[in-house]
């Protein structure tokens, strides 16, 4: 198998291990996000960063091509706890990259609210602030003006003998 | 070297007060030159028009400069905050959120209230003509008639529409009690000074359309017309002065040929920041610092946050990202077990990935199974909260020079340290305990605290306000500048930005920084033949 082969299934089984396809959600590699995160990877790690995740997971039982559910479950669980700032930027860009995906926000969208993966194109309706609806109806709120800002009582606070600072 | 130039008026720093006392002095007829470190951000470099602008905004839009390391940017080494700015013209209103209240009026007067912070050399009736100046330029939106607040004239563009997020939270309020109210914001709710209304888009860091007050698009077009000169990629290495104790310029490189260049200036002002200028301050050989005050009293605010999740769909992705804003808490009440007060601000969510990743929190969806089921029950349900707050002063809290570090042009690297006092914590603890009170008061079926301490028990905050390293005072003796952003050592040097905070407030600093930039700008304007001259030191 050529290290091209490899790492590209190292990506696309680890990114389904995080995000598996459910119902209408596909996995995220039927959503191409692990031809994504190769490049964030790289982006942000430098050239060697898929070599350095696959030395990850070898160390932590991998590689995760021959397991089974459980088994891949397991070997990125241990990623997870051995390697916390590598696995954070695992999944940030794992996650980032499939809610992006044009073909995920079609399952976004049916979750019944509005949601345009580029917004500031065409912007999101509201409703305009109404001044008899929408107005604060509370009157609360006060502020001390300043002629009658006065000296206040802060003996019975001990902690401000040591750690304020000076004025 | 290259040949000589000269200015009425030099600013270092092309952002946010930078850009306006370039527009009040270059229209009174001023030849002003400014410089500005980095260059022009265009509207479609932002990362809004791309598909992955959630990408964009953790990694090179990110705005801590730590993250991003942007040519532009100037090395920071921090061992605490995240530091948030952006080098460019405009500064951070590239990237900030545009949130517009006021102080108010015993935010200056904290020296007379209990002593552990001076007061102000102004009052709150001293600026307040000029934060309707700044709110006529910039555009700003707001409901008038907030009780909590002095009276003042209606904002220029009404409020901005209240989304589902908003329409909430006013409900959780009220249900506590607490005052809530549409929070002013340098975003135009209808078309103004030929920019567009807000589109409720929903990525507010900061905004290329212009509907957010962008500087670079909303004040320096102005600023060039009435005929500054603005100099981009020129990063300013020193200021320099005479004999006579005055300013005479500064030495920049142009970062485009690495070429030195020296421009003299019968005024100097300081525009870059509460990190940028006391670094620019201290590498000027000490310049301005007989008080030993430059770059000490570092204030980022007390900040922690509650990201919380309810029944009730509410497209918490749409409208402008901050909904409301809460005062309940801003004055001082020492049966809280502290002093000093903070402000709650209710903002919405970021991108569906930003929701799955945890945008204010560590709660996020989990990997595995169970990650779409959590996405379902999550999604366009959230909202986040931010308690905001009056830290006290800590002269060792600061920025300070690298002894070993120095960037590529030979500028010693700023060096920042910042740690919450005993005071600060406190008011947090109860922030955190009042956030959770807010989350059950909205029937939140989920919430997730954030103290931005970390496993050692740093204090991480996001620091966007980078306040109080060269702090206004009423003596020189503890204080770098007078009452008109005046230095007290160097009679025709001026700090503008928001390092000159003698207290931090409860807000968001960008609405009183400007007004107070606009305010110093007019008094050098009106008194510009006199400070061409003098050689009388502030200082007695």
């Amino acid at each position: 198998m050529s290290e091209a082969v490899r790492l590209s299934a190292m990506l696309r089984d680890l990114v389904d291990v995080l995000i598996p396809g459910e119902d209408d959600w596909p996995s995220a590699s039927l959503a191409g996000v692990h031809g994504i995160l190769g490049m964030r990877l790289q982006e942000v790690m430098g050239e060697d960063a898929l070599r350095r995740v696959e030395t990850a997971l070898l160390a932590c039982g991998g590689p995760l091509a021959p397991l089974d559910e459980d088994g891949r479950v397991v070997v990125v669980t241990k990623l997870e706890a051995t390697e916390p700032n590598l696995f954070v930027v695992l999944r940030t860009a794992t996650y980032l990259a499939y809610y992006e995906s044009p073909s995920v926000i079609p399952q976004i969208r049916a979750l019944g609210q509005p949601y345009d993966p580029i917004p500031i194109i065409k912007g999101y309706h509201l409703d305009p602030f109404d001044r008899e609806r929408d107005r604060p109806k509370h009157n609360r709120g006060f502020y001390i003006p300043t002629d009658r800002v006065k000296p206040i009582d802060i003996s019975g606070l001990d902690h401000l003998g040591e750690h304020h600072g000076r004025a | 070297m290259a040949a000589r130039d000269h200015a009425d008026v030099l600013i270092v720093g092309s952002g946010a007060t930078g850009s306006l006392a370039s527009l009040v002095l270059a229209e009174a007829g001023l030849k002003v030159i400014c410089l500005e470190q980095g260059g022009w951000v265009e509207p479609r470099e932002h990362p809004h028009y791309s598909g992955d602008w959630q990408w964009q905004r953790r990694t090179r839009w990110h705005s801590d400069v730590n993250v991003r390391r942007n040519s532009d940017d100037f090395p920071v080494n921090s061992d605490s905050s995240q530091v948030l700015m952006w080098n460019g013209v405009g500064g951070s209103t590239n990237v900030y959120g545009a949130l517009w209240p006021r102080f108010r009026p015993s935010d200056f007067r904290k020296g007379t209230e209990h002593g552990l912070q001076p007061d102000w050399p102004i009052t709150y009736e001293d600026i307040g003509p000029y934060y309707e100046r700044a709110d006529a330029l910039i555009g700003v939106s707001g409901l008038e008639g907030d009780p909590s607040m002095p009276a003042h004239p209606a904002y220029p563009t009404g409020p901005l529409p209240l989304g589902g997020p908003a329409r909430h939270m006013s409900q959780a309020f009220d249900k506590l009690g607490w005052h809530w109210w549409p929070v002013p914001a340098g975003v135009i709710s209808s078309d103004y000074d030929g920019r567009p209304a807000c589109n409720g888009c929903g990525i507010c860091t900061s905004c290329p359309r212009g509907s957010m007050s962008k500087f670079s698009m909303s004040v320096w077009p102005r600023a060039l017309e009435a005929g500054t000169e603005l100099r981009t990629y020129a990063r300013v290495l020193r200021i320099e002065k005479d004999r006579s104790g005055r300013a005479t310029g500064a030495i920049y490189v142009d970062r485009n040929t690495g070429r030195q260049h020296r421009v003299t200036a019968d005024v100097v002002i300081l525009a870059a920041n509460g990190v940028g200028t006391p670094r620019l301050l201290l590498a000027s050989d000490n310049l301005a610092n007989s008080s030993d005050q430059v770059g000490r009293n570092l204030l980022h605010h007390t900040l922690v946050a509650c990201e919380m999740w309810v029944d009730e769909p509410l497209a918490s992705h749409t409208g402008y990202v901050a909904a409301l804003v809460s005062r309940e808490f801003a004055e001082t009440d020492t049966s809280r077990g502290f002093i000093n007060g903070f402000n709650f601000n209710c903002v919405t969510t970021g991108g569906a990935g930003e929701q799955a990743n945890g945008h204010m929190s560590s709660a996020r969806a989990p990997w595995g199974k169970g990650h779409h089921q959590w996405f379902q029950r999550h999604f366009g349900r959230g909202f986040g909260i931010f308690g905001i707050g009056d830290d006290l002063p800590n002269p060792d809290n600061r920025v300070t020079l690298s002894a070993t570090q120095r960037d590529e042009d030979g500028v010693p690297v700023a060096e920042l340290h910042y740690r919450p006092g005993e005071n600060d914590k406190k008011m947090m603890s109860y922030m955190l305990d009042r956030l959770v009170d807010i989350a059950k008061a909205a029937d939140a079926f989920d919430y997730k605290l954030q103290d931005y301490m970390d496993d050692e028990g740093i204090y991480r905050t996001p620091a966007w306000h980078l306040l109080g390293t060269a702090r206004m005072g009423k003596t020189p003796d503890m204080s770098v500048v007078n009452k008109f952003n005046q230095c007290w050592d160097v009679p025709n040097l001026f700090i503008i930005d928001a390092s000159v905070f003698t207290t931090g407030g409860v807000v968001n600093p960008t609405p009183t920084v400007t007004a107070l930039a606009i305010r110093a700008a007019e008094h050098i304007r009106d008194n510009f033949r006199d400070l061409a001259k003098t050689t009388r030191p502030m200082a007695a």
